[in-house]
């Protein structure tokens, strides 16, 4: 579903924000991107979601290239920032509305599909208010409603937990679950390890621009935690389960 | 307090003219932009000092010499009077730099003085290029003594200040009556507009030129002149008085009126600040009511781009009013032929025959100069990620921005023709060309104005003021208007052999396929 080959992004000629990074995402999976500040995660879903241009490697999503053929792409996949700045002087409606336009859903899928996210988020009353009226946690809920509306194939989202409350973070995990299910892959970022730990099926760490590990959550992890992989691979670049960077377990 | 004014005007002024990200941006391409925009500047700069010069040298020429001073002061104050006044409101009461401001252990009345004086450093800048390249001519003429030098300077540095408290005045009163309404920018920008119209209309009407004859008019000149600026504006031949004459006591008074209508404004306004901001923050509807099935009905990504466009150009008042002052003046133009005629607007404009051969040309310079498009891709700002994101066509963005341009000047285009067509009655070819240049200039104006962002965007900013009025690209475009429109018009008054209808015939057509041909190359770039 995603597929990036030896990704290297620089930003104005300085040191490489991310240099020669490979991974896979399959259909099914649930893969966590976890690594420092400024190990190059946002970058690296910045390229993918085509926000940042890249000078090398190549980028495709369900089998297309980012580069020569962004609609395509972009019709199959949803993007949630870490601090989504949605659009202030619409309703939340109107902003659900205009996403599903530009995504083509039709006005019964639409329909039945807001209705359910607005109640399993406890969203239908505010629906109706400007979005300039919401709380950091509503803004996420409403960008979570707008990348689920299409059905996405390829979901990305960088730190998609921050803000939520307990219950709305619950929800959104299962809602992960429902569409890993249907075939659907996912592809997130996060510091919350344990949630890393128990939500996701493969685990990619990254460190100073570069993929440190990967590999199925248990086989990465052995019998340490999530957090001790990472602060090996925090002290010494890698972990102690391969001692390549980047084999792939 | 002084302090507190002093630190907060500064963290606001550090970043004048951008400066400051000039001298620790990394970004090439920002850096280009800058220096693009100093550029131009410095061309402004120097035409406005040549026009100044030019028109000190006329006066003095004419007999008028000792109201140099008071002419360019009337000038000075009338502009920043004008311009301040539509963004005074939004600068006052911005609410995201207010947000980070009073939870800092900072007297509101400093918060509230520092967006004033943020905006008079500005301001007191303008002035001083508008009165020295004026009193350099007057000096070299005249040989005035060092007081007018000394006087000159001083007054400068309080020029501004009186149009700069009248419009922060109407600019608070105008946010403080639209806050309580429902449709809180709505009502402020009908507000603002009514207030713009009535200004420039009253500026015209005020303008017109003694109707006894150009030879008549000259002789009597000075007189007429001191006239009309003691009535329209005492303070400026107070600082005449003291320019030239030497008087003291004229520059103590034109010194302390200011000081005490902006001491008084300050002290009044504080006292309904915080309310009018916590109005501003509020919601309009009652919160939590839920939303309408309507709103679910689907349209095309096109259809739904161009009503997100407009819903995000109706929710800025800054935006709105700066960008309809264009229409605003055509439709002033329009009317004031339709029910004065043509000769009587030549009187304004003071030259003769000039509206009935360049009408045309004057109705769509206006809105060519200040289209919509000029910052619609730098509004999005923050946002703008989601066009990145989306999978939305290059073509179909672009051209929302451009329908929405031209549906916002759709109506004043269109009442300024009604009113024409009915007053003027022309003739076949001359009605064709009165309707479909003006119409020209605002396709022109919206195609350009895109171009012009496209290549020159700003999404880093804090507010709306710096991208609608402060930025490269509205910059650009005004030059670009002046040019598109300058050119015929030269031709039109300095070449009167050469018939008007080829005139509008070759503008027609530079303007037709200079449109089509950037409205051609949208979407051809690279992607969002």
């Amino acid at each position: 579903m995603l597929e990036i080959k030896n990704l290297t992004k620089s930003y104005g000629g300085a040191k490489a924000a991310v240099e020669d990074l490979s991974l896979t995402v399959e259909a099914g999976d649930i893969y966590g991107f976890i690594g420092h500040n400024g190990a190059g995660k946002t970058t690296t879903i910045k390229c993918v979601v085509g926000i940042c241009d890249f000078e090398k490697g190549q980028i495709r999503v369900d089998g297309r290239d980012v580069k020569k053929d962004s609609l395509a792409c972009k019709r199959v996949m949803a993007y949630i920032p870490d601090n989504p700045d949605l659009y202030d002087y619409l309703t939340g409606i109107q902003y659900l509305s205009f996403v599903a336009d530009i995504y083509q859903v039709s006005g019964a899928d639409r329909k039945k599909r807001i209705n359910q996210e607005a109640e399993d988020f406890g969203m239908t009353r505010a629906l109706g208010d400007l979005i300039s009226t919401y709380s950091h946690g509503m803004k996420q809920k409403l960008a979570i409603m707008g990348a689920l509306i299409h059905s996405p194939r390829l979901l990305i989202l960088d730190e998609p937990f921050v803000g939520l409350d307990p219950e709305a973070s619950l929800i959104l995990k299962n809602k992960m679950h429902d569409l890993c299910g249907q075939g659907s892959a996912i592809f997130f970022s996060t510091h919350v390890l344990e949630v890393a730990e128990k939500l996701c099926n493969r685990i990619g760490v990254i460190a100073g621009g570069r993929l440190a590990a990967q590999g199925a959550t248990g086989e990465l992890t052995g019998d340490k935690s999530l957090e001790d992989v990472f602060m090996e691979v925090a002290r010494h670049g890698k972990t102690d389960q391969t001692s390549d960077p980047n084999h792939t377990v | 307090m002084g302090r507190q004014i002093r630190l907060l005007t500064q963290i606001t002024l550090c970043n004048l003219l951008g400066l400051n990200e000039l001298r620790f941006a990394r970004d090439k391409r920002k850096k280009t932009r800058y220096y693009l925009m100093g550029g131009l500047g410095c061309l402004v700069l120097v035409m406005l000092a040549v026009y100044v010069g030019g028109a000190a040298w006329g006066l003095v020429y004419l007999g008028a010499g000792d109201l140099v001073a008071a002419a360019l002061a009337m000038g000075v104050s009338l502009i920043v009077f004008l311009f301040t006044m539509v963004k005074a409101g939004p600068v006052l009461f911005d609410q995201r730099a207010f947000e980070k401001q009073i939870v800092l252990p900072v007297d509101i009345r400093a918060v509230i003085a520092s967006r004033f004086f943020s905006m008079y450093v500005t301001d007191m800048l303008l002035g001083l290029l508008v009165m020295l390249p004026g009193m350099a001519v007057y000096g070299f003429m005249e040989r005035p003594g060092i007081t007018f030098y000394l006087y000159g300077l001083a007054g400068s540095v309080f020029l501004p200040l009186l149009p700069l408290t009248a419009a922060s005045l109407v600019g608070a009163l105008i946010t403080g009556i639209g806050s309580r309404w429902k449709r809180k920018n709505l009502a402020m920008i009908v507000l603002t507009m009514i207030f713009v119209g009535v200004v420039l209309a009253g500026s015209m009407g005020m303008a017109r030129m003694d109707e006894s004859g150009m030879e008549e008019t000259l002789r009597r000149f000075a007189p007429v002149l001191r006239e009309q600026i003691s009535r329209l504006y005492p303070p400026a031949i107070w600082l005449s008085e003291a320019m030239t004459e030497g008087k003291i006591s004229s520059l103590i008074l034109f010194a302390l009126l200011p000081l005490g209508c902006l001491a008084l404004f300050l002290e009044i306004l504080q006292r309904f600040y915080g309310k009018i901001c916590a109005l501003l923050s509020a919601g309009g509807a009652k919160a939590g009511e839920g939303y309408k099935e309507k709103e679910l009905a689907g349209k095309s990504p096109l259809i739904s781009m161009t009503r997100r466009e407009l819903r995000r150009y109706f929710s800025s008042v800054v935006y709105v009013t700066n960008t309809l002052v264009g229409e605003m003046m055509m439709v002033i133009l329009a009317a004031a032929v339709s029910f004065t005629g043509t000769q009587a607007v030549d009187g304004l404009l003071g030259l003769p025959g000039m509206t009935q051969r360049a009408l045309p040309v004057l109705l769509g310079i206006m809105p060519a100069m200040m289209p919509t498009t000029a910052s619609a891709i730098s509004m999005e700002g923050r946002q703008w990620w989601m066009m990145q994101t989306f999978p939305v066509r290059e073509k179909d963005l672009m051209r929302s921005k451009v329908l929405v341009n031209l549906l916002v000047a759709a109506p004043f285009y269109l009442a300024s023709e009604l009113a024409l067509l009915f007053a003027l009655r022309p003739g076949g070819a001359d009605a064709v060309f009165l309707l479909i240049v003006p119409a020209l200039y605002i396709l022109f104006g919206a195609e350009a104005g895109l171009a012009v962002n496209r290549r020159l965007p700003v999404f880093d900013w804090e507010n709306e003021t710096r991208v609608v009025k402060q930025s490269a690209s509205t910059f650009v475009m005004v030059v670009a208007g002046v040019i598109s429109g300058g050119v015929p018009l030269g031709i039109l008054l300095g070449f009167p052999m050469i018939p008007a209808r080829a005139v509008y015939a070759l503008t027609a057509a530079a303007l037709g396929m200079a449109a089509v041909g950037l409205e051609f190359a949208q979407g051809r770039g690279k992607q969002i």
